[in-house]
């Protein structure tokens, strides 16, 4: 019997069989691929909720806030009111109508926290180094530096009252060196503007009585918070009202960043949406 | 030399060749990426700048949804896209590219919420690739 054909035959089939097995794992790389190349394609889809949820909390908490990154100076620039309007309501019906009807609209699982913006105070941090916060609840508004480190360069103040002012009193730490201020004020009765600089670590204040007895209240520079905790900031600011509204606008120009440092301002609000096998959760940031 | 199959000339040529195509597979064939994924990759640049030029918001305000069909201007010949602001009660307002007309087959459908105006709205963007008019 002639066993080399039969030999060679064999292994013809063989390799036949080698090469049809080459080409399943072809397909099956190419299958793995497709399926991991869909899961990253998922990301983006859910780095865009995080866009919009920063962009709707920006709407819904009503405190306008832009950051501009110079070459030689950054700027936090804020919009606020005094008393601030209580958006809480309006904050836990948001939670409730992604958690639920939007989840059930994307087939994605989102749970978002928000119970730090829902005591009674708004509260951001910008650039991990300050702290801006609006006490709903009391009238006051603060932004306060980490550190002296972090001492702003320059304030530009526009205050704006409805009031009549009955009494109008101002103590200004001016000198030399220090945090360079433009304070403009406005009531019915007018504006009055101040400029000059003033010393980060001492107090200057501004006092203002309205007719109807309500007041406003501002200090620049240095800040104590009383409390358990009591605390000391310099080259801060506090603004608060007795019965009485302002409109603030405040543009703080501060130190270079640290490379280190995250260009963005973070709300206090934990975001976990997943979707197929990804999923993202951190904090909401937003730069404005 | 004869085999039960072939003769032993013709297994050399047969595992040659078969070699050869091995290596052609190998080295030249490379997965297609699928037209979904250019897609879904338009859909999300499409979200992203809408929400950076706060298109959502601004066609809300205005009522005619001129800002989104400014951005379906700048999308591919090739592609249709479709927005639906669906508020939480009341009909929703539909932001159509007024050169596409009907569905494709094919169709994606990417969600995102927007709080506008006290109200708690779902965007709905749909996309697909435009379909080809039969001629005459």
């Amino acid at each position: 019997m002639n066993y080399k054909g039969f030999i060679a035959s064999l292994i013809a089939v063989v390799l036949g069989l080698l090469l049809v097995l080459q080409v399943a794992a072809f397909r099956t790389w190419e299958t793995k691929l497709e399926r991991s190349s869909n899961d990253r394609e998922i990301l983006p889809g859910i780095a865009l909720l995080f866009q919009a949820v920063g962009g709707d909390l920006h709407r819904l908490t009503n405190t306008t806030i832009r950051l501009h990154d110079g070459n030689e100076s950054v700027r936090i620039f804020i919009r606020d009111a005094v008393p601030k309007s209580n958006y809480t309501p309006a904050l836990l019906r948001y939670q409730d109508f992604l958690q639920t009807t939007f989840a059930n609209s994307s087939h994605g699982r989102v749970a978002l926290n928000v119970s730090n913006l829902t005591q009674g105070t708004f509260e951001i941090s910008v650039f991990n180094r300050y702290r801006y916060l609006n006490n709903y609840e009391n009238s006051t508004l603060l932004f306060l530096p980490s550190t002296e480190e972090t001492v702003p360069v320059a304030y530009e103040i526009n205050i704006t009252t409805p009031g009549t002012r009955a009494l109008l009193e101002e103590d200004f730490e001016w000198d030399d060196d220090g945090m360079v201020l433009t304070l403009r004020y406005t009531d019915s009765n007018g504006t009055v503007v101040w400029s000059g600089t003033i010393e980060e670590d001492e107090e200057s204040t501004l006092d203002v009585t309205y007719a109807d007895n309500s007041t406003l209240q501002l200090v620049l520079g240095e800040v104590e918070l009383e409390g358990p905790g009591e605390e000391e900031y310099e080259g801060a600011l506090y603004l608060a009202t007795i019965n009485a509204s302002a409109t603030v606008d405040i543009a703080i120009t501060v130190p270079l960043l640290a490379p280190e440092e995250p260009f963005h301002y973070l709300y206090p609000v934990f975001l976990n949406y997943s979707i197929g096998n990804s999923s993202k959760a951190t904090y909401v940031t937003r730069v404005g | 030399m004869k085999a039960f199959v072939f003769t032993f000339d013709a297994i050399f040529a047969l595992l040659f060749f078969t070699l050869l195509l091995a290596l052609l597979v190998v080295s030249i064939a490379q997965p297609e990426i699928p037209r979904s994924s250019y897609l879904r990759q338009l859909s999300h640049d499409f979200l992203a700048v809408a929400q950076q030029e706060n298109a959502f918001v601004n066609s809300l305000q205005q009522g005619d949804g001129s800002p989104l069909r400014d951005l379906f201007r700048r999308l591919p010949p090739a592609v249709c896209m479709q927005v639906h602001l669906i508020p939480p009660v009341g009909n929703q307002t539909v932001i159509a590219d007024p050169s596409c007309t009907g569905y494709a087959q094919e169709l994606q459908a990417t969600w995102l919420p927007l709080y506008y105006n006290n109200s708690n709205y779902r965007i709905r963007l749909e996309s697909w690739y435009r379909t080809e008019v039969a001629a005459g």
